[in-house]
């Protein structure tokens, strides 16, 4: 277990009234809840996330939106100290103030759950399927010694079985997974994501899963949480409508690199990036129905196979020579946007 | 309306689930006497949520799997006995596209053998003929030159193309698409999209596509049914449904779609607290 200092929580007592207190913290955005720099992730000499950096501040949600493949995942996977080998993470992550990238595993067990939890996308999966999911729960209250009893833990464990919605939480607790249906798993997810009071909570994909009406349940506890708690989100999605519900903040990714990073509103309204102005074209929904949409020709490519330079020229309608060197992420405008795109502002 | 190709009439179709050594199974009634005509040429989107037994119903149409109670006519008879000659001739006027490509295909033949099995099995024809085809549908849906991969050197997107082009090779009347892009990603969604709605003009076919994502079935569909605990609760012109819903459920679905930018959320939200208070 690490030393308390910086990272001791308000919520260690959080007991039986797991009411997670009306607002304790106002969601001041500002500082950085969850600073991420120069992330790469690489199998042997193939780069599959390369030098990515993010910031998520208190109560501010960001969403990392981008194809299968772009190296999403993968970043969480990262943040959450996760990354086995053959693969190896490189970079800074600082939570909270504190580097937590090479930290050994006895000492990374001590932060993760409890400073940051993260949400998965195929709950049925991450759970385990021969444990009650009540005791799933508790055990993350016993190990970050969040409780001092069992009876204490279960009061707990009902506490938040209530807050994310689950009916009728005595019997839920006793139920195994395959008992409960995916949005069921997902709300038990959450709330052991919760549990002890996350100051970054990492959702990956958390709705991709479920059908709509659930996923409209579920990112409105979300939203809730976070106006209670002032975690930092950071959600992964592919789905731009989701983006449009919860995000405060967007960050692109193409082929393992962020390419554009924007305010939801100016991602939505001007996007700057040719890949981003192609996804949010693309959407269906938007056009004439039965009309051609404007799809992006070709496909993401390989991490072995990445052309040099910009990895999106070879889609790119805007591409010209000059497009050979890789852009740098620099910022745009007066609103702080960063893109990565090597044309000139104008013909953005 | 031109004439009916499909019509269902009070079908039914149910499932034992569970039940073990010592517990009796339970009866899940998947598909609850639903009637549902299709047109010649339209396309006919069914949405709902999981288990609302949208699959069940396509299976149905299909005529791969058979109801309890009720009638499935195609172009007015009841589809063949399984495994008797008119079955197999009826086998390919209606395709079907499955939502994951690489579980549809055999993971060690190439494409182009897996899409001449089709003509092998449904026609006569030579060798040079079949490999013209071949080629010919090859092209047709953007995989020119493609046909010695097998799918494991090929992407999501490539595999539901060589899939559409297995499905279209015979030439079918009725192509009923399961979920046929839900697994691509929202560019290769749209490039699939399109590449489906150029070849039914192409080919002249009905379409029955069955889908969870309302957007895509606002796309793609003539008409939407909507479907609920194995039922059609609403069945309409797209347009209508999506201006006018009728049924709570129907409602209740458009109001859990995403908002289509931040703005548009703030309105809704707004709007919302407003008729709370």
């Amino acid at each position: 277990m690490t030393s308390p200092g910086t990272l001791t929580l308000d919520g260690s007592a959080i007991g039986a009234s797991v009411r997670l207190a009306g607002k304790t913290e106002p969601a001041s955005i500002g500082e950085p809840a969850l600073n991420v720099t120069d992330l790469s992730v690489r199998r042997g000499s193939v780069a599959l996330v390369e030098s990515t950096s993010l910031s998520v501040a208190k109560g501010e949600t960001l969403c990392l939106v981008g194809e299968s493949g772009c190296g999403k995942s993968l970043t969480c996977t990262a943040i959450m100290g996760l990354i086995d080998a053959p693969l190896a993470a490189e970079g800074s992550i600082r939570l909270l103030g504190r580097e937590i990238a090479g930290l050994p595993e006895r000492r990374l067990n001590g932060v993760r759950g409890r400073d940051v939890a993260m949400i998965f996308q195929d709950p049925m999966a991450a759970l385990n399927p021969i444990q009650r999911v009540g005791a799933q729960v508790a055990e993350i209250l016993a190990v970050h010694g969040a409780t001092t009893s069992a009876a204490e833990r279960s009061r707990a464990v009902l506490a938040l079985f209530e807050r994310v919605g689950l009916p009728d939480p005595a019997r839920q607790a006793r139920a195994y997974p395959h008992q409960l249906s995916g949005g069921m798993c997902q709300r038990v997810m959450i709330a052991m994501a919760i549990a002890c009071r996350p100051k970054v909570l990492i959702a990956d994909e958390p709705t991709t899963a479920l059908d709509v009406t659930i996923q409209a349940q579920i990112l409105r506890l979300l939203r809730e949480l976070q106006d209670e708690t002032g975690m930092a989100i950071v959600f992964v999605t592919h789905d731009l409508g989701v983006v449009a519900e919860i995000a405060d903040r967007v960050a692109v990714m193409y082929s393992g690199r962020v390419v554009e990073e924007a305010g939801v509103d100016e991602i939505f309204d001007a996007p700057r990036h040719p890949y981003t102005r192609a996804l949010m074209a693309c959407r269906v929904g938007t056009g004439q129905p039965g009309t051609a949409l404007p799809a992006i020709t070709g496909i993401v490519p390989a991490p072995s196979a990445r052309p040099n330079g910009c990895a999106f020229a070879p889609r790119c309608d805007h591409a010209r020579p000059l497009c050979l060197v890789q852009p740098e992420l620099t910022e745009r405008g007066k609103s702080g946007a960063r893109v990565a795109c090597n044309l000139p502002e104008e013909a953005q | 309306m031109n004439d009916p190709i499909l019509q269902m009439i009070g079908v039914t179709r149910r499932y034992e689930t569970g039940g073990g050594f010592f517990s009796k199974p339970t009866v899940t009634t998947a598909v609850d006497d639903i009637s549902l005509t299709v047109a010649a040429g339209e396309v006919c989107a069914i949405v709902g949520e999981s288990g609302s037994g949208k699959s069940t119903l396509a299976r149905l149409a299909a005529g791969i799997d058979s109801p309890h109670a009720g009638q499935v006519l195609f172009r007015g008879t009841p589809y063949a006995k399984s495994g008797s000659a008119p079955w197999r001739r009826e086998r390919a006027v209606v395709q079907f596209v499955f939502q994951n490509p690489s579980s549809a295909l055999d993971p060690r033949a190439t494409i182009a053998s897996q899409i001449g099995e089709m003509l092998t099995t449904h026609e006569r024809c030579d060798a040079a003929a079949r490999k013209a085809r071949i080629d010919e549908i090859l092209d047709r849906v953007g995989l020119s030159g493609m046909g010695r991969r097998v799918p494991q050197q090929m992407s999501g997107g490539q595999l539901q193309r060589a899939v559409i082009a297995r499905a279209l090779i015979v030439r079918p009347e009725l192509l009923i698409c399961d979920e046929a892009v839900s697994a691509l990603d929202v560019s290769v969604q749209a490039q699939i999209l399109n590449l489906l709605m150029s070849l039914k003009d192409e080919f002249g076919l009905t379409m029955i596509f069955v889908t969870h994502d309302l957007g895509v079935a606002r796309h793609v569909g003539n008409r939407i049914a909507v479907m609920q605990k194995g039922r059609i609760v609403e069945n309409r012109r797209t347009s209508h449904l999506f201006d006018r819903p009728r049924h709570v459920y129907t409602r209740t679905l458009l109001a859990a779609i995403p908002a289509a930018t931040p703005a548009a959320r703030r309105t809704r939200d707004a709007a919302a607290a407003e008729a709370a208070a």
